[in-house]
């Protein structure tokens, strides 16, 4: 499959693009939303995206509803580590909003990979 | 021929006679043919033709000759000049005679005439004759005649027509003219003259104008004129009762002509009318109705007496026009008889002398003008509140007697002050009345209110005992009278009040006891009043036209005079000479006179009075004064007299000597200012000159510095009184009182007086601190004053020894303070100010406010301590409140801070741990499981699932953990948690719960209130671990009170649930309490804790809009308290079983798919709404945007093809922030709930399938909240 992992913690990218890149995926990796949008706009065969949601510039859930735009039929996975005072659950909010599964930070490699095979 | 022949020339004569025959032949030929030709013509033109013999007098004719007249031709044959003459119109066969006898003379060409001829049926025809005599004989004279006769009936009929319409309209015209201008006495004499006229027009043999009575019921002929040879009726046809002509008078107050062509035609109806009219031979009749209004009030009549008559429609149109102008001509005079009438009245009124002439002349008018013949005036007092009948005529003097006066309180009053007039039959008026007013009989009465500047002041009654109704020209008339005799009526009361007035003002004139007189310019006397007569002596009449002077004595007639003519020319002088009796005795007065003007001449008005007493009274008091002043005189103070102007007018001998001037320097005017320094002496003016100006002050003091005339001086005091003679102050009486010795007792008295003073202030000051004020000094302590209230509890005597010599109500702790303070007091002269603790009877423990200063003598020697307590309790409460609040402000912006950051670390460390995790996780799985590598990642995994739980308790604290708030009942969590701790908790800790079962449900996420209430437990247990001791969990419900909302800003005043925990172990000191929320504070070893606890707890219950509480005391135990919003809602499982709640209001619905779109609609009708369903987000834009009004809340789907719900929500909103915006989703695993999705511009989310009780209550309540919280779109 073809996934692009937007996460502005470098680690975190890293991280999940090792996991999936050892089950042979495609990965392509973006440091925030805008970003994120720009490359979806020019790869037309992405099959799945892995937002997280609290970043600096465009953050997740409005990069979620973007997405939901372009492409309704691709796959959204959010993942977050919580926190920051401001607007509550943030994994419940994506996953109302499109993202067909959340995971919470931290995860391991299982759990991202469980989740992957859950929304094929 | 034979004669031809004989001439000879045979040949050529027979020649020329063929010739001639042949002509002849062909000339007859001719003229047979042009006679046939003619003939033809003639048949053509269907002329009538006649061949007179006048030898043998046969006529005749042709067929169309008898056809004109209706015969055939064999039936009249053979004819006979006769026939014709007999059928010929009589007036017309006259002229014909004489036009042919002119013909025969061969005086015209030929005879031509148009004639009438009578038609076989009967009536006339018109032909034109025309004839030419055809042969004579030898003498000249005519024998044969030829002509031709030819219809023209239609011609002649319509010259007849219009001969008759153009005399009609001449007639009409005439009639109109002679009544233009006409006056009104010369209008009978007209319609007598207008009747012959028309009369002779229609041909009629009697024409007649009938009138009816007022009210209908008679009628009267009151014109008539009859052809010649017809007998008058006009006398037998007076009152004749309209009751015996019903057909009749129905039809003329139709206003319908009645024409009856012949008599016996009548209808059936008119059988009453056919009787009396065949009675009178009348054989025709036409009748039209006399109007000049909307009711006819007589007919005008044609009668056909000698034969009957068919007056043909034109006729009858213009009898109508006619009739119209009749009708204004005698309604003309019966208006100008009223308008005469009201004349004539004014013309009376304006010449009456008398009030009761007046009323008569009013009276009488309205008499005339109504036709009725009785009534009377009532006069309105609106003073005694009665009417009173003023006049009256025609009514019998037992009727006047019930009804000559009524109070405003009956209702024969209240009808006329109503001020309209009222007309009705007095039977109907419904008025109660006695016997006496029945026995009248009244009928018609007309009540007529006059009004007089808008007020009623009199009324009109006007009645007939023979009509039932008051005529309606009457009305108009009366109404008129009404509205202008006001004015008279008023103008005739006031007269005769004038009148009166006058009479009175003579009588007054007469009664005054001065003598009243008038003179004219010459000083003659006109009038006088009976005191000149009688106390002069004079008959009445005797002193009219004497001089003045004669009334004065003689020797003082130059005065007189010179006063008189002083008068005359307009001063105002008084005269003092006496008047002289007859009898020589003189009468002192004072005579004054006023000009003016006595029938139209200028005189003068005088009064002389009577000035004897006034004498007397003056010789009194000038030995009044006498006698005053020599008292005066004797008198031991300085008195003086002073004018307006301050100068002395009089002082006594004292005066002088006190001033040490001589009493003749001192009433030589000298000015009163001057007996004093020149400093006092405006004050002088202005206290003497008091008198001058009310308005201006008295100066209090009335200490003056008198002034000697040798220039020494001595205090006094001034009195003055002003001097009032004839009204007015002339001055005013003045006195010293010398205080010279006076002051130096005053002085002495001074002294002691001051300091008694200022002991009494200094005490009334102190009195009034609110505290107390005492004083130490070597014969011991005392206090000085006790303000009450100041210090409760305590008497001064308690204060002056607990307080102050042996301290026995100071608090023990402060004690030491005070008496050291007292001790450094008295060893230098020193202030200080103490604040210590007093112990009240009950132990209440009061604060005190000490400020005391230490006194020493001159010598240095120390005297004693002042000093004055406050009770500042109060003030330290406050301030003690004050620093708690500050305190748990400070904390609570603390935990807010440590919070944000404490999220903000766990958010990182969430990133941080994945990779830690993930690659371990890798390393585990890359690894043998024997590899010690591998035994090394797995500690690193249990670490990094370490940290990740405590981040997750971080995250708690922070508030920004992920929870599921749902309506959630506490006592069952409680129960659930204490059934896990209890195998963990010593028995020598026991457990006491209070739950109050009735508590309602809040809004939080049960797991979370589960590791609070867990949290607290072990907490308190392990606070108790070694002593054991009671752990007492309550649960109940309170509304915070004034003080806890101070305390607890956050709190709101309404319902909340009070969950607390007291435990009764170690306590914790302040500084503890201070920091025991805080993150990573903990007082327990490593093992038992990991100081995230309390935090947590305090953490999730702020994160419900709760609030924790804390009170502690060392050693004795701690209570942690919880306050949580209580709602009303049920725990979550019970909505699926509650039924659609039914609501109303307008929604648009947006989705895409058409089967959701079915099944909404079909859903929310079911429960009373009103749906909009659109399937394309831009089209519902297009549709909100046009009229906003028409939608209360909208519903959308999340993904659609044009725009999703979120952006379809946001322009919504941005048309009307205050719409509610429901979003359905088909994504996502987690339960419905309230997400903070405004910041979308979404009210509320719900998952598909959406169950119907859901959608239900989820829009009610957003219509509801919607419509309370903010106006709908205006």
């Amino acid at each position: 499959m073809n996934i692009l992992v937007i996460d502005d913690d470098a680690a975190v990218r890293k991280f999940i693009a090792t996991t999936l890149k050892r089950e042979n995926h495609t990965i392509i990796e973006a440091e925030n939303g805008t970003e994120g949008i720009q490359i979806l706009q020019q790869e037309r065969d992405i099959d799945v995206v892995i937002t997280d949601l609290i970043m600096p510039d465009k953050e997740g859930i409005e990069t979620i509803m973007e997405v939901r735009k372009m492409n309704p039929s691709i796959k959204i996975v959010a993942i977050s580590g919580g926190g920051k005072v401001g607007p509550e659950n943030y994994l419940v909010l994506a996953d109302a909003l499109g993202a067909n599964a959340t995971l919470k930070k931290p995860f391991s490699g299982q759990e991202l990979l469980m989740s992957l095979k859950l929304i094929e | 021929m034979d004669q031809l022949f004989s001439t000879g020339n045979l040949e050529q004569e027979s020649s020329a006679l063929r010739n001639r025959l042949k002509e002849l032949e062909r000339k007859l030929a001719l003229a047979e043919q042009s006679a046939e030709n003619l003939s033809m013509a003639l048949d053509a033109t269907a002329a009538g033709t006649w061949d007179w013999d006048m030898v043998t007098g046969s006529l005749t004719v042709n067929a169309h000759w008898a056809a004109m007249i209706g015969y055939d031709l064999k039936e009249i044959s053979p004819l006979t000049i006769r026939f014709w003459q007999e059928h010929c119109h009589p007036d017309d066969l006259e002229r014909s005679n004489d036009l042919l006898r002119e013909h025969f003379e061969g005086k015209t060409d030929h005879y031509e005439l148009e004639l009438r001829i009578r038609h076989k049926e009967g009536h006339w025809i018109w032909v034109l004759d025309r004839g030419k005599v055809f042969s004579r004989d030898e003498s000249g004279n005519p024998t044969r005649m030829i002509g031709s006769h030819q219809e023209i009936t239609g011609r002649k009929t319509a010259e007849e027509a219009l001969k008759w319409s153009r005399a009609f309209e001449r007639l009409t015209t005439t009639i109109s003219n002679r009544f233009i201008n006409l006056p009104s006495d010369e209008i009978d004499g007209m319609v007598q003259s207008t009747l012959q006229l028309i009369g002779e027009q229609v041909q009629a043999d009697r024409c007649y104008v009938f009138q009816f009575s007022e009210d209908l019921t008679l009628m009267d002929n009151t014109h008539e004129w009859c052809a010649e040879g017809i007998e008058p009726q006009i006398d037998l046809l007076k009152e004749l009762p309209t009751g015996t002509f019903p057909w009749w008078m129905q039809k003329i107050n139709n206003n319908e002509v009645i024409h009856i062509p012949i008599l016996s035609a009548m209808p059936e109806e008119g059988s009453a009318e056919k009787e009396i009219l065949e009675s009178q031979n009348i054989q025709s009749l036409l009748v039209i109705p006399l109007a000049a209004g909307p009711s006819p009030f007589g007919y005008i009549g044609f009668d056909a007496v000698r034969e009957a008559r068919n007056w043909p429609p034109e006729t009858v149109s213009v009898l109508k026009l006619a009739g119209g102008v009749i009708a204004n001509a005698l309604q003309r005079k019966m208006v100008e008889t009223i308008i005469q009438a009201e004349l004539d009245l004014a013309i009376k009124l304006s010449a009456t002398a008398t009030f009761d002439q007046t009323l008569n002349n009013i009276l009488r008018c309205a008499f005339k003008i109504s036709g009725m013949e009785a009534g009377g005036i009532y006069l309105v007092d609106h003073e005694k509140r009665t009417l009173t009948l003023a006049c009256h005529e025609g009514l019998s003097q037992e009727f006047i007697a019930c009804t000559g006066s009524y109070s405003f309180d009956t209702e024969q009053a209240e009808l006329i002050l109503k001020g309209e007039p009222v007309y009705a039959d007095y039977t109907t008026l419904g008025l109660p009345c006695q016997e006496a007013v029945r026995n009248e009989k009244p009928r018609a009465i007309a009540i007529l209110p006059v009004s007089y500047h808008g007020e009623v002041i009199a009324c009109l009654n006007v009645t007939s005992h023979k009509l039932s109704r008051v005529p309606d020209l009457a009305c108009k008339g009366l109404e008129t009278i009404a509205s202008h005799i006001g004015a008279a009526i008023a103008h005739a009361c006031q007269e005769e009040q004038v009148s009166a007035a006058k009479n009175n003002l003579e009588s007054l004139f007469d009664t005054i006891d001065d003598f009243l007189f008038i003179i004219d310019q010459e000083g003659k006397v006109i009038a006088s009043n009976a005191a000149v007569t009688s106390k002069l002596g004079y008959e009445p009449g005797d002193q009219i036209g004497r001089h003045t002077l004669e009334f004065h004595p003689e020797e003082r007639h130059q005065e007189a005079l010179t006063a008189l003519q002083e008068m005359l020319e307009g001063k105002s002088v008084t005269c003092t000479v006496p008047l002289k009796t007859r009898t020589g005795e003189l009468i002192p007065v004072d005579t004054k006179v006023a000009r003016g003007i006595w029938d139209k001449q200028p005189v003068l008005f005088g009064i002389s009075r009577n000035i004897s007493d006034l004498i007397n009274s003056e010789r009194a008091r000038l030995e009044n004064e006498q006698h005053f002043r020599g008292l005066t005189e004797l008198l031991p103070l300085p008195l003086f007299e002073v004018d307006t102007d301050l100068n002395i007018t009089y002082s006594n001998h004292i005066c002088s000597e006190t001033f040490s001037y001589s009493q003749s320097d001192m009433q030589d005017r000298m000015q009163a200012r001057d007996l004093c320094i020149p400093e006092d002496r405006d004050k002088f003016a202005l206290c003497c000159g008091t008198f001058n100006d009310a308005s201006c002050a008295v100066p209090e003091n009335n200490e003056y510095t008198c002034l000697r005339k040798d220039g020494t001086r001595f205090p006094a005091l001034f009195y003055s009184m002003p001097i009032i003679s004839s009204g007015r102050i002339v001055g005013a009486s003045c006195m010293f009182v010398d205080l010279t010795e006076s002051k130096k007792t005053e002085e002495a008295l001074r002294n002691s007086a001051l300091q008694e003073r200022i002991a009494q202030e200094f005490k009334s000051l102190i009195d009034n601190i609110p505290g107390a004020v005492y004083r130490i000094n070597s014969s011991g302590a005392s206090m000085l004053s006790m303000y009450p209230d100041a210090l409760p509890d305590f008497t001064r005597e308690e204060f002056q020894h607990d307080l102050l010599e042996t301290y026995g109500i100071i608090h023990p702790d402060d004690r030491q303070l005070v008496i050291d303070s007292n001790l450094a007091l008295r060893a230098e002269r020193k202030s200080d100010t103490l604040t210590y603790r007093i112990l009240t009877r009950n132990g209440e423990v009061r604060w005190i406010e000490d400020r005391k200063t230490s006194t020493f003598s001159p010598k240095g020697e120390f005297t004693g301590i002042d000093g004055i307590l406050f009770d500042i309790t109060t003030r330290i409460r406050a301030q003690e409140e004050k620093q708690k609040l500050e305190s748990r402000l400070r904390k609570s912006q603390r935990l807010e801070t440590i919070g944000t950051l404490a999220g903000g670390i766990a958010h990182d460390f969430n990133n941080i741990l994945t990779p830690i995790l993930g690659y371990a996780e890798m390393g585990v799985m890359s690894l043998a499981f024997d590899d010690v590598l591998h035994d090394y990642f797995s500690e690193i995994m249990l670490a990094a699932e370490r940290a990740q739980n405590l981040v997750s308790q971080i995250l708690t604290f922070s508030r920004a953990q992920e929870s599921t708030p749902a309506p959630m009942s506490v006592q069952a969590i409680v129960n659930e948690a204490l059934k896990l701790l209890r195998p963990s908790i010593p028995s020598s800790i026991t457990i006491e719960q209070l739950i109050d079962k009735e508590c309602r449900n809040i809004l939080a996420d049960p797991s979370q209130i589960h590791q609070v209430i867990i949290n607290l437990c072990t907490n308190a247990f392990q606070a108790m671990e070694g002593s054991g001791g009671k752990l007492k969990i309550e649960l109940n419900e309170i509304t915070p009170d004034a003080t806890m909302l101070k305390v607890f800003p956050k709190l709101r005043h309404r319902p909340y649930l009070r969950l607390s925990v007291s435990d009764t172990g170690i306590g914790m000191d302040e500084a503890t309490i201070e920091r025991i929320f805080e993150p990573f504070f903990t007082t327990k070893s490593v093992e038992k804790g990991t100081g995230l606890g309390l935090s947590v707890v305090h953490g999730i219950i702020v994160s419900c809009n709760g609030e924790i509480t804390v009170e502690s005391t060392p050693g004795k135990g701690t209570t942690f308290s919880i306050f949580l919003p209580v709602i009303d809602e049920k725990v979550a499982s019970a909505i699926e079983d509650e039924k659609p709640l039914q609501g109303s209001g307008s929604i648009l619905f947006i989705d895409d798919e058409i089967a959701t779109v079915e099944m909404m609609t079909l859903m929310l009708s079911k429960l009373g709404f009103t749906i909009h369903a659109e399937k394309s987000p831009i089209e519902a834009l297009r549709l909100y945007r046009n009229a906003p009004e028409r939608f209360d809340l909208v519903i959308t789907d999340l993904t659609m093809p044009e725009m999703t719900g979120i952006q379809l929500s946001e322009e919504l909103r941005k048309i009307n922030p205050g719409l509610p915006v429901i979003l359905m989703t088909g994504y996502g695993q987690n339960s419905d709930i309230a997400l903070p999705l405004d910041h979308y511009g979404i009210s509320r989310l719900l998952k598909k399938p959406v169950k119907l009780a859901q959608m239900a209550s989820t829009v009610n309540e957003l219509l509801i909240s919607n419509k309370n919280s903010s106006p709908a779109l205006s």
